[in-house]
């Protein structure tokens, strides 16, 4: 798929996609990296299998929001593994649904339906 | 429980298999890109999953990500434009009609699948109850028993003494806090009406606080209770509370009497707390007065809280250490001794592991012996609906479509079998829970939870690729013009079995003698174990136990009074012929033992003799000759020196080649020595159980033995013993009312008791065979019938240029016997292979034992004759003129 067809206003991103562009925001993973990683973001309550996530990241290959890392695995890791990082597209794409996102924190805010204290018990511990 | 490196191994390895059937699922694309990370990213995940938590999470990895596999591939093909989720239903209800119209197919085959997965289902269930879920403790895997061993005699899990014990809780161990128990304890309870007689558990205070399980009511036993001069309490089992107070909270605070000795109730356990060992209905605590507990009388088991992050070898290496400084402190009785270190989990599940693995094992076989006959019989179905194939492919339909609607109709089948399997495990379960030994521990808690459904699903839908992927590939393969040109009558070239179907046969053949030759081996071993000779004569004994009450026979004088009385009542009762009393019974493995000198040998020379006190008629009425010298008689209680009976055993050990007769043994040294002489001996006995040597056991006057309360009694008669029950119930309860008849058995009864753990599993591993044998001649005989039907036109060419009917039945009988035997080879080798592994459950039965392996050939091969005669004789009686006409 070309860069043209899908651009990054093809908002907003599945709640999976999201979560794997965050995971790869701060540095380059591998697959098992990454299911960590959105495990860890989520309070452990999404914990994608192989399937579902590599099913993920070859769409967003495709869809030019991730590519393959030039990091190779090191001489003691696996070798099967291969590393991916996040694309200037796809940093755009997460920035967009996190603002999206950030926004309708706001608006429930605004009524009532959150406090900002139970808001803030949300976030994650490193 | 983290399992041992090589289970591990193992079982990663089997986790990545199944993983790999279910990547099939995920379109080609996907596959051929990442399949390597992918699979790298899984291995990380179960590593992981394994180190969190065990076995479990090993299985619960798995099965997480063979649905997220199946869930993401059926997601990427909807989304390629294939088949929706719409359409995955139509065209299993499609998959179902077509199944439904050959009604007799459908159900043999929908059987054939339940048979292997309900036998799996249920043996899972066994499996994980027993060995996989987590003990009912406070942090189970911290909880350790601690055993003296002595490995110059052979004690690997020695119990430990009371001052033993003693001493190890006050000194720093590898445990943060450390207990004993005593095992067995009996007291009778008198409440309302007949008193009762109760087994339970004499703890140390730590015991309960360290397996960190909170009561119902009240309180646990604590430390403060134990030591002389305490008020004595107890602590009820869920069980005993329902059962005699009525399930009343206010029972906590009031006292019950056990034994004539007054008890305060202090707590009640909960439903769910799992006893230690056996059943137990009540704790009291184990009266520690150091002061009067022998050094060298060990009975107690040692259970711990190891310290956070200390290993069983740390642990045991500590001990060791521990018992040696001990032995330097009181040699007496610690000679020798080291010590060692297991977790309860070990402990409780050590014995039954391999019995366990073994019918997993089993099963596993017979799971996939099902999947070779399925197969067989869709390629056999698959032939014969070649043309609608071919018809279907030369419209343009897809090869991919073709088979996959053929693996919908397995997969229909594997859910048919599903529901067929789950009642059958449920019902396999049932019967495992009514005769499955108390050995099997936890077997109550055994049961079809959502897990084992959970589980049993998943062999549904791997069942269906099993058997079902290669006759769905070969269904949409090959060329499409022969059947076309053929007709859709007869088939000619259906007349001969693929390599494949050959194969498959071969396969379900081979895995069925392996099965067979483990049942044999099994059933073998179970023979020569009920044809051990215990040295005794069981058949006619009725025996019983019973233990005056120690606060109305408080002397040694008053106790043997109450024996004298109650024998001589006894001895009245009609049809009993000889009457007698002994500590411990035959294959009970209770009894005790010491170490003696021998009289004008050197000091250092020391036997460790079993010590069994009787009284009255004992060896008559157990019917056990005396080879040598003579019986107790009445004038022995006076006898100076005290008299002794040997077993032959024994007199072979200390005596060998010389009568025992007038031998002296002593006990003590210098002044301080007791001296006893041997006045008879009798022949082996087997004492400790079937499976073992007969021991080195001595006799001794019960009336010189003061510490051995309670007796068993024993009764021959001519008769049926229990009948014996009513009259013997009424002569004790002459001589005492108060005392009850506890343990009522006869002689015979208590070594079927014996059998029953090598019975049962050696009924549950024929039972599985015979289902192999079953399915594995149902395949041979589809196999040759289906060769014989398609060949009907040349036999009946053949005949018609004279063949005898005689050859043509043998040809087919012969081409089948060709098929068996690589089979039959093949399956004896994996049998030999294989059967190192149950090699511990075998008694006096080599695992390589020649004549179980023949006799197994010779029944495989007997039983593929039978399968293949009926095709035979369907061939040999072809009509040469009907065969012709209708090509």
């Amino acid at each position: 798929m070309s860069d043209d067809v899908r651009a990054p206003d093809t908002l907003p991103l599945t709640p999976l996609s999201h979560a794997i562009l965050l995971a790869l925001a701060d540095r380059d993973r591998h697959g098992y990296g990454i299911i960590k990683e959105v495990e860890r973001q989520s309070g452990g309550t999404v914990a994608p299998g192989t399937g579902t996530l590599y099913a993920a990241l070859r769409r967003m290959q495709g869809e030019g929001l991730l590519a393959d890392s030039d990091r190779e695995p090191g001489p003691d890791e696996d070798q099967r593994r291969r590393y991916y990082r996040i694309t200037a597209r796809g940093r755009d794409a997460a920035r967009a649904e996190t603002l999206r996102l950030a926004r309708l924190v706001a608006v429930a805010r605004e009524k009532a339906l959150v406090t900002p204290a139970e808001a803030a018990s949300q976030e994650p511990s490193s | 429980m983290t399992p041992r490196p090589r289970d591990a191994l193992l079982l990663d390895r089997l986790s990545v298999a199944v993983r790999r059937a279910f990547v099939f699922v995920l379109p080609a694309r996907l596959r051929r890109e990442s399949a390597p990370e992918m699979e790298a990213a899984f291995q990380a995940m179960l590593a992981e999953a394994r180190d969190r938590a065990g076995l479990r999470g090993v299985l619960v990895v798995t099965a997480r990500e063979c649905w997220d596999l199946t869930r993401a591939g059926a997601a990427l093909h909807r989304e390629r434009g294939g088949a929706s989720a719409g359409d995955l239903g139509r065209s299993l209800v499609r998959s179902l009609r077509t199944l439904l119209r050959t009604p007799g197919f459908t159900a043999v085959a929908a059987g054939t699948v339940a048979v292997g997965m309900g036998g799996a289902a249920a043996m899972f269930a066994l499996v994980d109850g027993v060995l996989l879920r987590p003990l009912p403790y406070e942090e189970p895997d911290r909880l350790a028993h601690a055993f003296l061993t002595n490995p110059e005699l052979g004690w690997d899990r020695g119990p430990v003494s009371g001052p033993n014990f003693d001493d190890w809780r006050r000194r720093t161990t590898p445990f943060e806090s450390l207990a004993a128990y005593q095992m067995g304890v009996q007291k009778t309870l008198v409440a309302e009406g007949e008193p009762r007689r109760l087994v339970g558990t004499a703890v140390s205070g730590e015991l309960l606080p360290t397996l960190g399980v909170a009561p119902l009511h009240g309180r646990t036993i604590r430390p403060s209770d134990e030591g002389p001069g305490r008020e004595p309490v107890v602590v009820l089992s869920h069980d005993l509370w329902v059962g005699s107070f009525g399930g009343d909270a206010g029972v906590v605070g009031r006292r019950v009497s056990l034994d004539d000795e007054r008890y305060t109730v202090v707590g009640v356990m909960p439903p769910d707390f799992l006893p230690l060992y056996g059943p137990s209905t009540f704790w009291v605590p184990f009266p520690f007065d150091v002061a009067t507990l022998d050094r060298d009388q060990s009975f107690l088991t040692v259970l711990g809280r190891l310290r956070p992050g200390v290993t069983t070898t740390e642990a045991t290496a500590s001990m060791e250490a521990l018992v040696r400084d001990i032995e330097r402190t009181y040699p007496e009785g610690n000679e020798g001794r080291s010590a060692r270190v297991e977790t309860r989990a070990a402990v409780v599940t050590g014995g039954v592991r391999t019995q366990l693995l073994l019918f997993l094992g089993a099963v596993g076989l017979l799971l996939v012996i099902s999947w070779a006959n399925l197969a067989g019989l869709l390629l056999t179905r698959g032939v014969a609906r070649r043309r609608e194939m071919a018809v279907r492919r030369a419209l343009g339909g897809s090869r991919g479509r073709i088979a996959g609607q053929r693996l919908g109709e397995s997969l229909v089948l594997a859910l048919m079998g599903l529901v067929l399997a789950l009642p059958l495990a449920w019902g396999i379960l049932e019967a495992v829970r009514a005769l499955g030994p108390a050995e099997l521990p936890r077997l109550q808690a055994v049961g079809m939870s959502r897990g084992v459904g959970v589980f049993t699903a998943g062999v549904a839908v791997l069942s269906a690729l099993g058997f079902g992927l290669a006759p769905a590939l070969r269904a949409s393969g090959g060329d499409l013009v022969t059947p076309l040109k053929e007709g859709g009558g007869r088939s000619r070239s259906g007349g001969y079995a693929s390599r494949f179907q050959r194969g498959l046969v071969v396969l379900q053949v081979a895995l069925t003698v392996a099965l067979l030759s483990g049942a044999g081996l099994l059933a073998d071993s179970l023979v020569r174990l009920a044809a051990v000779d215990t040295g005794f004569q069981p058949e006619g004994v009725l025996t019983f136990r019973v233990e005056p009450p120690s606060a109305a026979y408080a002397s040694a004088e008053e106790q043997d009074a109450f024996y004298r009385g109650l024998l001589a009542s006894l001895r009245v009762v009609p049809g009993a012929d000889a009457v007698g009393a002994s500590w411990a019974l035959p294959l009970g493995a209770n009894f005790g033992s010491s170490r003696y000198r021998v009289e004008g040998r050197p000091d250092d020379e020391e036997h460790l003799l079993q010590l069994v006190p009787i009284r009255g008629d004992w060896f008559e009425a157990m019917g056990i000759p005396i080879r040598e010298g003579r019986r107790f008689r009445a004038s022995d209680d006076a006898a100076e020196p005290p008299p002794v009976i040997v077993s032959g055993a024994l007199a072979r050990a200390i005596w060998p080649g010389q009568s025992p007769v007038g031998e002296r043994l002593r006990k003590g040294s210098g002044d301080e020595a007791a001296l006893f002489e041997v006045v008879g001996v009798v022949d082996d006995l087997t004492m400790a159980g079937l499976d073992e040597e007969p021991g080195l056991l001595s006799f001794w006057p019960h009336s010189a033995v003061p510490w051995a309360r309670d007796l068993y009694v024993v009764i021959r008669t001519d008769g049926d013993p229990l009948a014996l029950v009513p009259g013997a119930r009424t002569a004790v309860r002459r001589v005492d009312s108060r005392v009850p008849l506890a343990e009522v058995s006869t002689m015979a009864g208590r070594i079927d008791g014996e059998l029953a753990a090598p019975r049962f599993r050696t009924a549950l591993v024929a039972g599985f065979s015979g289902a192999a044998v079953l399915l594995a001649l149902l395949g041979l005989y589809g196999v040759t019938s289906f060769v014989v039907a398609g060949r009907t036109h040349e036999i009946g060419v053949k005949m018609a240029l004279g063949a005898p009917a005689r050859r043509v039945r043998w040809a087919i009988l012969g081409w089948g016997a060709a098929l068996a035997l690589p089979g039959i080879v093949l399956g004896l080798l994996l049998a030999l292979v294989g059967a190192r592994w149950v090699q511990g459950l075998l008694f006096r039965t080599s695992s390589g034992d020649a004549g179980v392996y023949a006799a197994v050939a010779v029944v495989a091969l007997l039983a593929t004759l039978a399968a293949c005669w009926v095709p035979a004789r369907r061939a040999s009686s072809v009509d040469p003129s009907e065969a012709l006409r209708a090509d």
